[in-house]
Formats: structure tokens, sequence, C-alpha cells
């Protein structure tokens, strides 16, 4: 077998890898990197552990974010992401809303995290040495009209239905 | 005609551009600079951006086709690889230009735009692109060097090189992530499989390094094919391009053959006989 061949039947296999995630609508231990605007109209938690931290971690010039790490997310209503970006001058923002998404191990740093109503169980309050601050635990919950300024987002999986990408430059 | 035929006169004309270099280069490297100094001066839009891109893609393919393509069947002295070399330089300049088409129709909004899975790999790629595509044209770049040109065919006559810089590439790019997205860290078991997976890749390089022979090249690049799909799998395709790297790595390795005459003339030269550099050989790289 030629160089050609193998090469082929190697990329090949990563196309076809990531068609079938995206007919599966799902994706693999991702992470996104900010600024990001994420709305969820409900989300439904369990495992929700939320402290102060500083992002870029380590940088001489960090900004103090909320830091949320969340066992499992549900958005049965669905969410919409919006990320703007700068390629070479040019800005780009692109819009990725989903009709219903199920997400695991999630970590989110944000500037701010705002919730219109919802309802909490198993709520524990800590104070903590800096940069923590303050270590609230949430055992499960639902937060309504979730809106979050985030600098960065990751998550183990990623399930969804309805995508929607909308990419518009300027 | 056959394809033969017509690879064979598509590699005349990949060889009669690059013979004219001297009269090309200077004008595509003008028009790129001209480029992106209008890109900047006037205001960045995306159709100064496209006029910056397209002479900087030129003149990346030029110096693709000449220090890889023509200097790899030139270094065999094997015409009969022409419609083979021929084919696959096609598809490799067919698949960036399609990307590249396809990315540019996207913010036209010509296109739409891909599955979450394919944009965030194209994301990924995007970011590293410049940078990988300075360190693969490096070597050929400094190798084209007419005294360094002999040790060049010559290294690469005795050591799968293209395999063993693509996985050591393509095991940086793994490993930064945690450099370039800190946060990895936090999520459980990212590092352990980030750190495993560009590791390996690591050995496996250093194996072909250590092993140059087709026997064991043979099997560590069908291992660093193999790792290169593996990396999607809790290591975000080493930022995409890492995995590629590793598939085209580990390819290469596959193929690779020593190029006899090379090890020959080391074999004879403790002994006084045997001149190095020597271009006798026609192994397949």
């Amino acid at each position: 077998m030629g160089f050609g061949k193998v090469a082929g039947i190697g990329l090949a296999s990563v196309f076809a890898l990531l068609v079938a995630m995206s007919v599966a609508g799902v994706v693999l231990a991702n992470s996104i990197p900010g600024p990001l605007e994420v709305k969820i109209p409900e989300a439904d938690l369990t495992g929700v552990k939320m402290y102060g931290g500083s992002y870029p971690e380590g940088s001489s010039n960090p900004v103090p974010v909320v830091v949320q790490e969340v066992d499992s997310l549900s958005c049965p209503l669905g969410q919409t992401i919006t990320r703007t970006m700068t390629v070479a001058g040019v800005k780009i923002t692109a819009t990725i809303s989903m009709d219903k998404a199920e997400l695991s191990e999630v970590l989110m740093k944000a500037r701010t995290l705002t919730s219109s109503s919802g309802d909490l169980s198993g709520v524990t309050l800590e104070t903590q040495q800096e940069p923590l601050g303050l270590l609230q635990t949430v055992s499960s919950g639902t937060m309504n009209n979730l809106e979050a300024e985030v600098y960065f987002v990751s998550m183990t999986t990623l399930g969804y239905e309805g995508l929607g990408i909308e990419i518009t430059v300027g | 005609m056959t394809w033969d035929e017509v690879a064979g006169r598509i590699g005349m004309g990949f060889l009669s551009l690059w013979n004219r270099k001297r009269a090309l280069f200077p004008p595509l490297i003008a028009a790129t600079a001209l480029g992106w100094a209008l890109h900047y001066l006037l205001g960045p839009t995306l159709v100064t951006l496209h006029l910056a891109l397209l002479p900087t893609v030129l003149t990346l393919m030029l110096a693709f086709i000449g220090l890889i393509a023509i200097e790899h069947i030139e270094a065999t002295g094997d015409f009969s690889l022409v419609p083979t070399v021929v084919t696959q330089t096609l598809v490799a300049v067919s698949l960036v230009l399609g990307s590249l088409l396809y990315l540019s129709g996207m913010l036209f909004r010509v296109f739409p735009p891909p599955p979450l899975p394919l944009l965030f790999a194209l994301l990924f790629a995007m970011e590293v692109a410049p940078l990988v595509t300075l360190l693969v044209l490096i070597p050929p770049l400094v190798g084209y060097i007419p005294r360094i040109r002999p040790k060049w065919r010559e290294l690469r006559g005795r050591y799968p090189f293209w395999g063993i810089y693509l996985g050591f590439i393509s095991a940086f790019l793994t490993l930064c992530i945690p450099v370039a997205i800190p946060e990895m860290l936090m999520i459980s078991g990212a590092l352990f499989r980030i750190v495993l997976m560009g590791g390996v890749l690591i050995v496996l390089s250093v194996l072909l390094a250590v092993f140059p022979r087709e026997g064991p090249t043979k099997a560590v690049g069908v291992f660093m094919v193999l790792f290169g799909i593996l990396l999607w799998f809790g290591a975000s395709g080493g930022l995409t391009l890492g995995s590629v790297l590793a598939i085209l790595g580990g390819a290469h390795a596959y193929t690779w053959k020593p190029n006899r005459a090379h090890t020959r003339t080391a074999e004879q030269k403790p002994q006084g006989g045997g001149s190095s550099g020597s271009m006798g050989g026609v192994g397949k790289r």
C-alpha cells in the first residue's frame, strides 16, 4: 500500500468520525475559549460548585471571574452561544443555537452569571481562602433565563438536537 | 490519454513553474507584503483579507511544489514516480484550496457553516495553521541551500525524516493544548489523556529515529496513523492539525524504504572507500 492510500484511509477515518459525531449530535471533550455569551432559557443542573477565580490564571493582568463546575447540565429549551473573534483584524461572530442540549462535566469561567428565577436544593456556602473567596455547592436546581458572559467553557460531552450555526462578519 | 500521461504533463508544468522561481518568487513575495500592508492600512475587511491571502497561498503552494514534490522526484531520480507524486500533490493542493475556498465562501455567506464538530475542527486548525506551515517548510527550505542539499537528501535516505519530524510536531501540538488552554487541566483526566497521547507520539517518533529499517518503520507508521485518529478521543484532535500530521507522518513512515546507496556509502566509509552524498539510489522516500 502506498503513501496516498495509507494517508487517505487515515484522513478519511477522521473525516468519517467528525461526520458521525455531527450526525449523532455529540461533541467529545471540547473547549471553547471566550469571550462568549451564553443564554439558556431553562437550565437543570446537578452537582454544582461555584467559587471565585481569575482569568487567565497566572497572567500578569487577570480579571476576576465566577467559576462554575457542573456535573450535568440539561437545557430542555435549548441554548444559544455567541462568540465574537477577530481573525487578522476582521470581526467574525458565530452564533450557535440548539433546540435541546445535554452537557456533562462542564467548567465555565464567567465574568457575570445572572438568572431571573429558579430553585436550588442542597445549597451550602463556605468561606474559603483567596482566590476562591466563597464556595457554593448545590446538589441540584433549576435556573431560568440564565445568561452568562463567559471567558472559557469546556465540557466532556455535549449532546444536542436542532443545531443552527450562523456566521456573520463585521 | 491515460492519467499517467496527464500527470506527466502536469509534472512538467510544475517543473517549468519551479524553473522560473527566480522570476516568480520576488513578485509573489512583494504582492504578499503589499496585500498584508493594504489589509491593515486600509482597515481590515473581508475583501482586503482575501487580497492578502491570495498571494500568500500562491507563494506557499509554489514553495510546497518545488521544495517537496519536485525535490522528491529529483532526489530519487526515478521518473516513474512522477504520476504518483503529481497525483498526491494535486490531492493535497486541492484539499487545502478547497478548505480555504469553503471557509471564504462561508464568510461571504455563499456556503452554509459546517456542523459543530467540523466547525470546532476548522477553528482549531485555523489557529495553528500559520505556525504548522512554517514548521513544515523550514527543513526543505534549509535543505535547498546547495551546500546542505546532499546532506538533506542523505538524511531522508537514511531516516524516515518526515515521519519523525511530523510525529514530533504532532506531539508538540498535542502537548501544547494545556499551555494554550490551561483550563483543560481542571477537567478530570484531560491532562492524563493529553500527556499520554503526546508522549506516545514522541516515543513513536524516537523509535523511527532509532530503528530506521523498513520493518520497524512500517509497524511504527501504522501505530502513528492510529494515534492520529485516537487524538480525537480526549485530546481535541491535537488541535486538528496534530491529528492530520500524525496520519501523514505515519503514512510516510509506513511506505519509507532506506536508500541503499547511502547506507552502503556510510558502511564503506570507515574502510576508506566511498564518497558521501552521492545520489545513486532510487529508494522510495
